[in-house]
């Protein structure tokens, strides 16, 4: 994976997000997508193993520096994201749009649930909205999203240079 | 990894210097597309739009028509409102002296995380870094907008302007972190915010027990730890809730760095406590909605003599 094109996809996705996710939320809750946890996929399903780990912790750095919560929640997160889609991903359809809902859905859960349980650890506010029914709505609504956004990212699949076979 | 789970659990003062780094470049850029975005969305509505006959184009002016009186009646029972707030403010101010300033600050971006409340404010100039108060306006004086060429200036608060523009606002958040360029605003709704409050009757115009507001995530908050009063001013209140639908919840009443309470919300449910069955609980509704905030105003505590406009 090259460097360039792992930079502009970074800083558009994080444009993206704190411009046009806000714009689609869901509710008076706010649930929108995470479209750099849609990023972090698309590196991790493509990109080799060490790549991706370090593509996919770096978008989550970038998250939260563009977040007020505590530093550090999604760059775990988002690398426990590379860590376990490239452990399954030998064993998907990659271009699969049912793969993307459901990897999405899934990491989507995780990092959502770590990120929102250091956000409790700091707050002291353990609420069922914010462990359970945010991290859940959020990963749904992100869910959905990823098809679209993936049927995008694979057009610019090649200037990402990645390996043939991962 | 090993690093980002340290991270995580560092004061937030030794990691907060960090985003910094992206500000510079991620505002300009999400200002532009922001801007692009406007532009296509009020194309897109001119083009859409389809004027009505000449019936409808009638009862649309006799509407509009109907919303200009009713307007102008609202303002004339607002200016007997003002000048009797007025004539209070000149009494607090003589007995307790003003102080302090308004510096306006404009919203440039939300949090990147949907559940999480905070905004990113360009950094007024002049701007100290403290725990300053945020404050939104609640009555927009558009008249007064349009003779404020470039947007509003630092209003000192022993001036009238600055007190009538104080008491015009809503307690929004307080300034968490203050970078070179922009300063990040942690609202009242952030899980995190936990703020001294009371409730104000509005049946009986008087102030009632205090409490704690602790955000619940976005456009939403609860007022904590609400006692029943039994008694008040030597008089024993009946049995009942301490608060019920549609009272204010203010900010508390010697809260540091505020120079007077201020409207939070509005009671919306009373409950019992679940951890404790002697005191309630209120979900608050935010007075102003906290999605739409364009601008703010940052309450700056610094002495009004020598220190500024």
């Amino acid at each position: 994976m090259r460097l360039l094109p792992f930079v502009l996809l970074a800083a558009v996705t994080l444009v993206l997000q704190v411009t046009l996710a806000p714009a689609i939320a869901l509710t008076s809750a706010q649930f929108a997508p995470q479209l750099l946890l849609i990023s972090a996929m698309f590196i991790a399903l493509w990109a080799r193993a060490e790549s991706a780990m370090i593509g996919c912790w770096t978008l989550g750095l970038l998250l939260d520096l563009a977040s007020g919560g505590p530093m550090g929640a999604f760059a775990f997160s988002f690398g426990l994201v590379g860590l376990g889609i490239v452990a399954v991903r030998a064993s998907l359809f990659r271009d699969h749009l049912f793969s993307h809902i459901l990897l999405a859905l899934v990491f989507g859960l995780l990092s959502n649930t770590v990120a929102s349980l250091v956000d409790a650890v700091h707050s002291g506010n353990w609420s069922l909205n914010l462990l359970l029914i945010q991290p859940l709505a959020v990963a749904f609504y992100t869910a959905m999203a990823a098809p679209y956004m993936m049927l995008l990212l694979n057009r610019f699949r090649r200037f990402m240079h990645f390996p043939e076979r991962t | 990894m090993a690093v980002a789970f340290l991270a995580m659990w560092m004061p937030t003062r030794y990691t907060a210097p960090l985003r910094n780094l992206t500000d510079p470049i991620l505002v300009p850029l999400s200002s532009w597309l922001a801007g692009a975005g406007q532009d296509l969305r009020r194309k897109a509505t001119n083009l859409t739009y389809r004027p009505a006959d000449g019936k409808t184009s009638r009862e649309l002016r006799d509407h509009i028509e109907e919303l200009e009186r009713s307007v102008l009646s609202i303002q004339r029972q607002n200016d007997q409102l003002l000048e009797e707030l007025e004539a209070a403010t000149h009494l607090r101010t003589e007995m307790l002296g003003p102080r302090g300033r308004l510096i306006p600050a404009d919203v440039l971006l939300r949090d990147a995380v949907p559940w999480r409340e905070s905004r990113l404010i360009d950094r007024p100039a002049n701007f100290e870094p403290k725990k300053q108060w945020a404050v939104s306006r609640l009555f927009i004086d558009r008249g007064r907008d349009a003779l404020e060429p470039g947007g509003w200036s630092v209003t000192s608060l022993s001036s009238s302007d600055g007190r009538q523009l104080l008491h015009r606002s809503v307690l929004v958040g307080q300034v968490e972190h203050v970078g070179q360029v922009t300063a990040r605003v942690r609202l009242l709704t952030d899980s995190d915010s936990r703020v001294p409050g009371q409730v104000f009757s509005a049946k009986t115009n008087r102030p009632g027990p205090t409490c704690t507001i602790v955000g619940r995530g976005p456009n939403r908050m609860v007022a904590t730890n609400v006692a029943r009063q039994t008694s008040r001013e030597g008089v024993r209140l009946p049995e009942g809730p301490p608060a019920e639908v549609g009272d204010l919840v203010l900010s508390g009443p010697r809260l540091s760095g505020l120079p007077i309470q201020m409207l939070v919300g509005r009671v919306s449910e009373v409950r019992i406590s679940d951890e404790n069955a002697q005191v309630y609980e209120l979900t608050v509704l935010p007075a102003v909605n906290y999605s739409d905030l364009e601008s703010v105003f940052i309450v700056d505590p610094m002495p009004a003599d020598g220190g500024g406009p």
